[in-house]
């Protein structure tokens, strides 16, 4: 068990949350503010999904505590991720050609 | 187990790889829970690019501002559920229970929230006489008034059904995360009792945080990619 380590601290990972999800919505509405700009879905596409995956990062590494787990044990649980992303790019034909 | 027991050294037997029997066999569940939400998330990618142009805007029919607070209130669950495990580790009863019983709290306003969002989109309650409005059904959006208490659809009186993949990918993808949260209140509650009843052990509350973080961590992904995201410029 990972009792040996030093607690994180889990107010300021609460706190980097918190202030992740305002940006998030500010991001989502800025297109109906900012009006037809050139590339701006393609934009807030790209800093929604970086956005949720810092957040989903910061949950598993610190409240999961993956960050004070044995490396192997690390990448034994991580391999489904990896699954995952395979699957998105199998399908990615489906998304061209549909 | 009495508190001498729960603050005994663990059997090394039981452990592989660093982690109890019992914690890796978690985390071989959210993997393939991961995986299975990951199947869903994949074909709601591929069907609304495919239909960007039937697509509608998430943030005209969807409450973006209730489920901030909603996506707000699991995130403070995730916190007093470490800090409840925190309580374990010190042996702090007290803490253990007053954290665990707020990770109950939050899970039920969540789901609650998620009841009154469901609600409100079958019977749209606060559709103004006249005004125009909608429901949201797993058969897609249906537009149209509320007339004399009873609704008026576009198209001589019949239904509008538009985008049919919107309402089912929807209801989909944010149900199957309503029965996790769900089956993690009842999973909560039980643990709940056993600390009540002095039946508990410092592993099992680390088990169930990682259960309760994972439903948070998948809420935060599919909170961006159903609600957040927008594939046109909204005027909503």
């Amino acid at each position: 068990m990972s009792e040996d380590h030093k607690h994180p601290n889990y107010m300021l990972i609460w706190v980097i949350l918190l202030v992740l999800t305002v940006l998030e919505v500010a991001v989502a509405l800025a297109p109906r503010y900012l009006g037809d700009v050139d590339g701006i879905i393609t934009i807030t596409i790209v800093l929604l999904v970086g956005m949720a995956l810092v957040k989903a990062g910061l949950v598993a590494a610190y409240f999961m505590h993956l960050k004070f787990e044995q490396r192997n044990f690390v990448i034994i649980v991580s391999f489904p991720l990896v699954l995952a992303c395979v699957l998105v790019i199998l399908l990615l034909p489906d998304v061209a050609f549909g | 187990m009495s508190e001498a027991a729960a603050a005994a050294p663990p059997d090394i037997r039981k452990e592989v790889l660093g982690v109890t029997n019992g914690k890796m066999a978690m985390w071989i569940f959210l993997g393939s829970d991961g995986m299975s939400f990951m199947g869903l998330i994949a074909a709601y990618i591929v069907l609304r690019v495919n239909n960007l142009d039937i697509w509608p805007s998430p943030g005209k029919y969807l409450g973006i501002s209730l489920t901030a607070f909603n996506t707000f209130v699991l995130i403070c669950s995730s916190v007093t559920m470490v800090k409840a495990f925190e309580g374990a580790l010190a042996n702090d009863v007290a803490k253990l229970k007053k954290y665990l019983l707020l990770t109950i709290m939050g899970g039920a306003a969540f789901l609650g929230m998620q009841v009154y969002e469901y609600t409100h989109f079958f019977t749209n309650t606060h559709a103004a006489e006249g005004e125009a409005a909608f429901r949201l059904f797993l058969s897609g959006i249906w537009e149209g008034s509320l007339v004399n208490g009873h609704w008026e659809f576009e198209n001589g009186g019949t239904h509008v059904p538009r985008s049919t993949l919107f309402g089912s990918t929807f209801f989909v993808l944010t149900a199957f995360h309503g029965c996790h949260v769900f089956s993690g209140v009842v999973y909560l509650f039980f643990t709940y009792l056993g600390v009540c009843n002095g039946r508990w052990d410092k592993s099992r509350i680390e088990i169930l945080g990682l259960y309760w973080h994972f439903v948070d961590l998948v809420w935060i992904v599919i909170f961006t990619i159903v609600y957040l995201v927008e594939t046109e410029i909204g005027t909503g």
